[in-house]
């Protein structure tokens, strides 16, 4: 198993002290290079392929709680469609104006030909 | 001039991106924003939307979280108008409500404009403008208990209070001075979809008209139009563009035209005075422009900051203008104002593209519904078309195919 951990939680709504979960989020080979797509976690987690490279943040917007996949997807930089706030899907650091908290990260691996991610067990908790 | 004292005049969009910016870039000197409102810095787009169609008691949408000033070191003043802002040793005197003065090295106005209102209307508590918080909350109030509405006035902030006040059940009429309705909206096709979606919801448009008078009456408002009609409506909604409040720039000296006259850096023509925002103007190619909107403000706020930081100016970003009405999604990056011709693309019910076009480039487009066109675009303004203008009506070739980027 290839375990590849690029995220560090520190993004802006992270409690420090939550019970995290790998969940498997897609099929690699249905990720391709360029494109992002949302968990249906709740709240939400986007996950991303920057040049063969997997990463993840929480979906939504810290401007006004837009959801990214509905956005664009440049290099590392995600965009939101509503506003145009961009954030680094490596760090969730918000880099453009109107954003300026940063998006949480979650840890990405990939197993078999299965893209996991780890996060907080009560966002992917049935009912 | 790092450790520059800056004061900010108005906490509004390019206000609070200057601060925020100055902070991001390394400035350590004293930065004060000043606000004449009691209401931390807002984001005015859900004025005219969301905050008028709440259920609820809207909340404001506050555009840097409200602990960001302290942590920023960014001193916020509140409810402190800003009366006039003179030239002193070596910097500025700003008088804030005839009491107190302040000093500064550096200035930015970023004062924005008020809205106009026709001459000759009474002071009616049922008479509105939209231009502030406090205005969209007591809009907002009057909607829920009014069922007549007549709104002056079919630019962006008209045509979304009549779809907002629509949406809350009331009825409601436009008047537009012009022989169109939405006027400032350059695509006919646009227009005509927009114009189609309000008549679906009942909403009536009177073109070529102007307000003669208006009489308030224990039971509304009695207006009567240059036409000879009379309406009775319960609340009136004034939405015919503001007037830039240029006064404290013209008493600093600084020199406007229809705004405060700014370089592509935000730079008056007073040394140390920066403007920005919508109260700004700009010579461009031999135009006069002043955009009122807010990625335009937000871009001149930042501007503003690095130019007083030191740093190289970047190239100002394609203005981007949006409106929600109804379920529409209004979009207008570039100029399509400048355009020679245009070319349209309507990939399918209601969804349509305009293309602004002059001397072979793309300078601008109008398009509804149509978020991921628009995008694409966005990049590509200003740059040559490689064959026929024609082509952009097609949907099945990309568009940086058809257009170079600039």
């Amino acid at each position: 198993m290839e375990e590849r951990a690029n995220g560090v939680n520190s993004g802006g709504e992270s409690t420090g002290a939550d019970d995290l979960v790998w969940i498997d989020a897609c099929l690699t080979d249905d990720l391709p290079a360029g494109e992002m797509r949302a968990l249906e976690s709740d709240p939400p987690v986007a996950v991303y392929n920057v040049e063969g490279e997997f990463f993840s943040t929480a979906d939504t917007c810290t401007h006004m709680k837009s959801s990214l996949n509905e956005g664009y997807l440049d290099g590392d930089q995600v965009e939101c469609a509503l506003h145009m706030a961009t954030f680094c899907v490596r760090s969730g650091k918000a880099t453009s104006l109107p954003a300026t908290l940063p998006l949480r990260t979650f840890d990405t691996r990939v197993a078999g030909n299965q893209l996991q991610v780890s996060v907080p067990r009560a966002w992917v908790s049935e009912g | 001039m790092r450790d520059a004292s800056v004061v900010i005049v108005g906490a509004s969009t390019a206000g609070a991106a200057a601060a925020y910016t100055l902070r991001a870039v390394g400035h350590e000197g004293p930065i004060t924003l000043v606000g004449a409102e009691d209401t931390a810095p807002y984001e005015r787009p859900p004025l005219s939307k969301t905050v008028l169609t709440a259920a609820e008691e809207p909340e404001a949408v506050w555009l840097l979280p409200t602990d960001t000033y302290a942590s920023r070191d960014i001193t916020l003043r509140l409810g402190a108008p800003v009366t006039s802002v003179e030239l002193a040793s070596g910097g500025f005197s700003l008088t804030i409500e005839d009491r107190e003065q302040i000093a500064a090295d550096v200035v930015v106005l970023a004062t924005g404009g008020r809205a106009r209102r026709p001459a000759g209307l009474p002071e009616d508590p049922r008479i509105h403008v939209l231009r502030t918080w406090a205005d969209a909350r007591a809009l907002r109030a009057h909607m829920r208990t009014a069922h007549r509405a007549l709104v002056l006035g079919s630019g962006l902030i008209g045509a979304e209070c009549a779809a907002s006040a629509s949406a809350q059940g009331l009825d409601v009429e436009v008047l537009e001075m012009q022989t169109t309705p939405f006027p400032s909206i350059a695509s006919r096709a646009v227009r005509t979809t927009l114009l189609r979606t309000f008549a679906e919801h009942g909403v009536r448009f009177r073109t070529g008209v102007t307000v003669n008078n208006c009489t308030p009456t224990d039971d509304g408002l009695v207006v009567q139009l240059s036409d000879g009609t009379v309406l009775e409506v319960d609340l009136l909604v004034v939405g015919i563009g503001i007037e830039p409040a240029t006064e404290l720039a013209e008493r600093a000296g600084a020199a406007t035209e229809r705004g405060v006259l700014v370089d592509e850096s935000m730079r008056t023509s007073v040394p140390g005075l920066y403007a920005a925002g919508d109260v700004a103007s700009r010579r461009l190619g031999g135009r006069l422009i002043r955009h009122e909107h807010f990625a335009s403000a937000q871009a001149q706020g930042e501007a503003a900051a690095r130019a007083i930081a030191g740093l190289e100016p970047v190239p100002l970003p394609t203005p981007w203008a949006w409106s929600d009405q109804f379920s529409h999604r209004l979009e207008v990056p570039g100029e399509p104002d400048a355009a020679d011709y245009t070319r349209l693309r309507q990939p399918g019910d209601g969804q349509i593209v305009e293309f602004s076009i002059a001397d072979s480039r793309l300078v601008g487009l109008t398009a509804l519904d149509q978020p991921r066109v628009v995008r694409e675009a966005r990049r590509l303004i200003g740059g040559r078309l490689r064959g026929s203008a024609n082509d952009l009506e097609r949907t099945d070739v990309p568009l940086k195919q058809l257009v170079d980027a600039p």
